[in-house]
């Protein structure tokens, strides 16, 4: 009966969540039943709550009222048709109810912890550990990325002077002193200027960097092609393209994002690069990168008009239909695939006779070497033309979406079997026979040790250094202070201890109100801010330099995350207010005397010493992180990432960058940290239940952006979030970000919650995370900020 | 015996859950669907008594989802028996231009979107049917286009409405009745360019265009009698006012607006 009684409002909670998300389907595709859908939610959840706090106390159901107040939640659990058999059950079942649990368990104080020397602490081999890992993930990381080390890997920077001795076309070199490249170099061991190899570029997309693409290089270099990866323009490594004469921003994607100056660099430079076959150069690029790889086809190809004299050889556009040019396809003089997501969330915007996909397709299968096929269709797949002349064309359509195409194993395949062939080597590895995902699985235990690390230093520092052990605050049980002899004493004697706090079915209730709205609130506007950011910051939006926030995507979270968070504050400050005068106008009409109860606030406590402290060990720990990235990408050649979330070295217009956005997007993480430590850490449940609702509660928003987008995207073809307002914005690339914010969102609190147990205030916590998190977003985005 | 009550308790928990769940989306959309299309002429017979009877000729089949869309065929011919022009692909039958929304009608080897077919598809089938007529368009007195895309034009619907009033104004002094400036029609056109001048090519009734840039023709595949060029419109440089079809009140405006045009500059 005990266990009905558990589960009973648990599966009305499930079914909180269920009419939640069918709630979010309807009004995904603009139907008005998610309204009735959010009411049954919401029913579902209170009446869970207030049937839950019946059976939490039996004996209140002696009173007449209090036994058709509970006929009444009985009735309503309907809305929850199993919780509703099983409080039938429960209630026709109903006997003396002597053998429940009382509602709260005495808390019995922790031991306070002997202390051990500092290397038998946990933490310090947590640390060791952590170390070791991120070494030996590292170490793995480069015997995969280097194909059990037959290929050497290698980074070097492009920079003007380099163009300017190595050029054949003028066009090629690098205009401003504030463009630089960052390029990663893979050539395989048995290449040599006797055995020159088949080379190909690898060009990432609009805010990827080239470590995004390292798959492709993988892939192609273990299979004996020469691979170069490179850093658009403003992104990773690479610098900034700069004014004009007259002050103005130069074009952001100057040099086909520079693609141009490489390809004429290595191309020329024939002491250098004598290890490449010049007669067979292939490319391919995702997203903005195939446009531009199919540039530079053009720019390279169309002025010798034959193809036995291409520069590039092959090329591979993966990801971009968008065609700004007639005859875009015939002036390549190159053999070609294209490749598009069948899932692709960007098609929306090409749903017209002349830049459909359907169109664009045509062409690319008619428009060869000046002339026209004539074909009337074009079947997914099908090879077209002759590898020989370099008339060869292919389209491919593969099972995914446009931010994770890059990743798909069988669009890698039909990469690796397009250039296999059309480069000419000769290599026994079949196309699918692939390992790239093993080093995204090193770099992400990298990743988990990297956080491991800081976490554990941080305990340890503070347990064995007594300048750290400043910024800790006093213990805090049951929301009363405990200093550590009252804790010592309390270890045999527990009603030493304050009593629990006493949990009504009202701030329950208004407990989960504040959850649900604030879940609501971060869903409903991101979208609406990213909108925001580009009208209020039209610079960055419209790719200018500019020191006013220049990271054009980070700008839509850094609208979102400043407002919900002063929701978010306001929200937990608020319920407080609200609670505490529930509590005086109850006592006032009773007659008792009036205890409010500002426990909540004890974690926010301290001075200005130990914020000082704080605020230091934040940074050394910061230091830390990134100091071990350094190390690790300078000794392996790899940083922490795994896909698209990721920690890279750091760069100096990216810490410019940083430093601007930080004091705001701050404010994000400190209310985030008060809500979890001094709001749901203070509803007396387990460690685990805390930690596991703290991180549902800030991630469930975003989850449902894309539950909402994507949905619609599933039904309709279109995304929910494509455009926004009117006249119409394009904001779907927004929704890309999301994709990397949900799980740093989801372990935000988790951290949160860890800093606190570490120093019993909120505020180690977000500072570390701040500063870590946000440094990650803007790394892996663009930055048009002037600075070199 | 207890242990087993709950585990069938949690197995019938589970169903009802998925079936509940499966209930409650069942008003939603399904997901992707496919639609065949088939592309028809019609072709009318006389028998021997002179009845004349009209049978449809399949042409072409194709099939649409929301995420694929199909080419549509060349035009059967470039006139019909009659000796009228080829109008284009219709889900109506007997689609009539001038007086059917346009929305129904099809450019040949243009595309047909799931969108186009969804309210006409009966069992997952779709006809289209080849058009002959001659393409009527209804002018108003004066219609002026305006590309909606603010980032790149520079436009909204104020900025231009505004200017329009201006040019309203303009034209009652110049004689045009009230009546006549009740009937000058604003239109946004959004999207890329091509898109833009597709869907100008398609109305057919824009007398002015403005906020396109240098490509409108080239790009846009918008045909014009005259242009300015050169013009800052919300800040965005380089953009035009472009002149589509000779009349006298749309010259008049387009002078008009061109030397007016630095309203439209801030």
């Amino acid at each position: 009966m005990r266990t009905l009684k558990k589960i009973s409002p648990i599966i009305s909670y499930v079914f909180t969540v269920l009419y939640m998300i069918v709630a979010a389907l309807f009004f995904s595709v603009g139907n008005y039943l998610y309204i009735p859908f959010i009411a049954l939610a919401l029913i579902s959840l209170y009446d869970g709550i207030l049937v839950s706090s019946v059976y939490e106390r039996p004996n209140e159901l002696t009173a007449k009222n209090d036994k058709i107040k509970y006929l009444v939640y009985l009735c309503v659990s309907i809305v929850s048709p199993i919780s509703f058999i099983l409080n039938l059950i429960v209630y026709f079942k109903r006997t003396d109810e002597t053998d429940e649990k009382p509602a709260y368990k005495s808390v019995i104080a922790p031991k306070p912890a002997v202390k051990k020397p500092f290397f038998k602490q946990t933490n310090f081999i947590i640390v060791i550990i952590s170390l070791c890992l991120i070494l030996s993930s590292g170490f793995m990381g480069m015997f995969f990325e280097t194909s059990g080390f037959s290929v050497t890997v290698t980074d070097f920077t492009l920079t003007k002077e380099m163009t300017e001795n190595y050029h054949t076309y003028d066009d090629d070199v690098i205009k401003n002193d504030s463009l630089h490249y960052g390029v990663t170099m893979y050539v395989p061991n048995n290449v040599s200027a006797e055995n020159t190899g088949s080379t190909v570029i690898v060009m990432p997309g609009f805010t990827r960097t080239k470590a995004t693409m390292a798959q492709y290089a993988i892939e192609l270099s273990r299979r004996g092609f020469v691979v170069f990866t490179l850093d658009p323009n403003e992104q990773g490594a690479s610098g900034y393209v700069g004014f004009d004469e007259n002050g103005e921003s130069m074009s952001y994607t100057t040099g086909a994002n520079g693609l141009y100056y490489l390809i004429d660099y290595i191309y020329t430079n024939t002491e250098l690069f004598d290890f490449i076959d010049r007669n067979n150069i292939g490319l391919i690029g995702h997203s903005a990168g195939g446009g531009n790889v199919m540039d530079a086809a053009q720019h390279f190809n169309r002025p010798l008009a034959d193809y036995s004299k291409s520069w590039i050889k092959a090329v591979y556009c993966s990801g971009y239909i968008k065609t700004s040019a007639a005859n875009r396809y015939s002036t390549i003089y190159a053999n070609a695939a294209m490749a598009y997501a069948y899932y692709d969330e960007g098609a929306f915007r090409y749903q017209d006779d002349s830049t459909a996909l359907e169109v664009i397709s045509l062409r690319f299968v008619n428009e060869v070497s000046g002339k026209n096929n004539g074909l009337t269709a074009y079947e997914i797949d099908k090879e077209y033309g002759s590898m020989a002349d370099g008339t060869y064309r292919v389209i491919h359509r593969e099972p995914t979406n446009h931010c994770f195409e890059m990743y798909d194993g069988l669009s890698i395949a039909n990469s690796i079997s397009f250039f296999t062939s059309a480069l000419h080597m000769n290599t026994s590895l079949a196309p699918s026979e692939q390992i790239w995902f093993m080093k995204e699985i090193c770099t992400l235990l990298s990743l988990v040790a990297g956080f491991m690390l800081i976490i554990s230093l941080s305990g340890l520092l503070i347990a064995n250094v007594p300048f750290f052990a400043l910024a800790k605050g006093k213990r805090i049980i049951n929301g009363a202070y405990v200093d550590e002899e009252t804790l010592s004493a309390a270890v045999d004697e527990p009603e030493l201890l304050p009593p629990p706090r006493r949990r009504t079915n009202y701030t329950k209730i208004l407990f989960w109100s504040t959850f649900i709205l604030t879940a609501i609130i971060a869903c409903l506007d991101y979208i609406p801010l990213a909108y925001l950011s580009i009208k209020w910051l039209p610079d960055a939006a419209g790719n200018k330099f500019t020191t006013l926030f220049p990271a054009r995507m980070v700008n839509a979270i850094l609208l979102w995350a400043t407002v919900n968070g002063l929701v978010g504050l306001i929200l937990f400050f608020g319920t407080i207010f609200i609670e505490n005068l529930v509590i005086k106008l109850r006592a006032k009409r009773r007659g008792e005397e009036v205890t409010l109860d500002w426990s909540k606030f004890r974690p926010l406590k301290t001075d200005w010493k130990g914020l000082g402290v704080t605020f230091l060990l934040a940074i050394i720990l910061f230091c830390v992180f990134y100091g071990m990235i350094a190390f690790n990408y300078a000794l392996f050649h790899q940083d922490f990432r795994f896909l698209l979330i990721s920690a890279a070295p750091l760069s100096t217009r990216f810490i410019v960058t940083w430093l601007e956005y930080i004091p705001l997007i701050f404010i994000f993480y400190i209310g985030n940290s008060i809500r979890v430590n001094c709001g749901i850490g203070y509803e007396g449940w387990s460690e685990t239940k805390t930690t596991i609702v703290s991180a549902i509660g800030n991630s469930v928003g975003l989850v449902f952006i894309l539950i909402i987008n994507y949905y619609c995207f599933f039904s309709t073809g279109s995304p929910f979030y494509g455009y926004f307002g009117n006249p119409a914005e394009e904001v779907w690339l927004y929704i890309n970000m999301v994709f990397a914010l949900v799980p740093m969102m989801f372990i935000l609190p988790i951290f949160n919650r860890l800093f606190y147990r570490q120093t019993n205030r909120v505020y180690l916590g977000p500072l570390v995370t701040c500063m870590i998190f946000v440094m990650m977003t803007l790394s892996a985005s663009i930055s048009f900020m002037p600075v070199a | 015996m207890r242990g087993a009550t709950l585990k069938i308790a949690a197995i019938v928990a589970i169903i009802a859950l998925y079936a509940g769940f499966c209930t409650a989306c069942a008003p939603l959309k399904s997901f992707e669907k496919d639609v065949r299309i088939t592309a028809v002429k019609l072709v009318e017979q006389t028998d021997g008594d002179g009845n004349v009877t009209e049978t449809t000729e399949e042409y072409a089949v194709g099939s649409v989802n929301i995420f694929n869309n199909w080419i549509l065929p060349a035009a059967p011919s470039a006139k019909n028996e009659k000796g009228d022009p080829f109008l284009g692909w219709s889900l109506k039958k007997d689609f009539t231009s001038g007086t059917d929304d346009n929305s129904l009608l099809f450019n040949a080897n243009g595309i047909i979107r799931y969108n186009d077919v969804k309210d006409y598809a009966e069992a997952e089938n779709v006809t289209l049917y080849a058009i002959y007529q001659e393409r009527v368009i209804i002018r108003n007195y004066l219609t002026v286009g305006y590309y909606e895309r603010e980032s790149t034009s520079g436009l909204n619907e104020d900025r231009v409405t505004a200017f329009v009033n201006n040019l309203k104004a303009y034209l009652k002094e110049q004689g045009s009745t009230d009546e006549q400036l009740q009937n000058v029609v604003i239109k946004g056109y959004n999207g890329n360019v091509s898109t833009v001048g597709q869907l100008v090519n398609d109305d057919g009734n824009v007398d002015i265009i403005l906020g396109m840039g240098k490509n409108i023709q080239s790009q846009g595949g918008i045909v014009y009698i005259e242009r300015e060029t050169g013009l800052i419109m919300g800040g965005k440089t380089e953009r035009c006012i472009a002149l589509l079809y000779e009349s006298e009140v749309a010259r008049l405006a387009y002078n008009w607006m061109v030397e007016n045009a630095g309203q439209l500059a801030d």
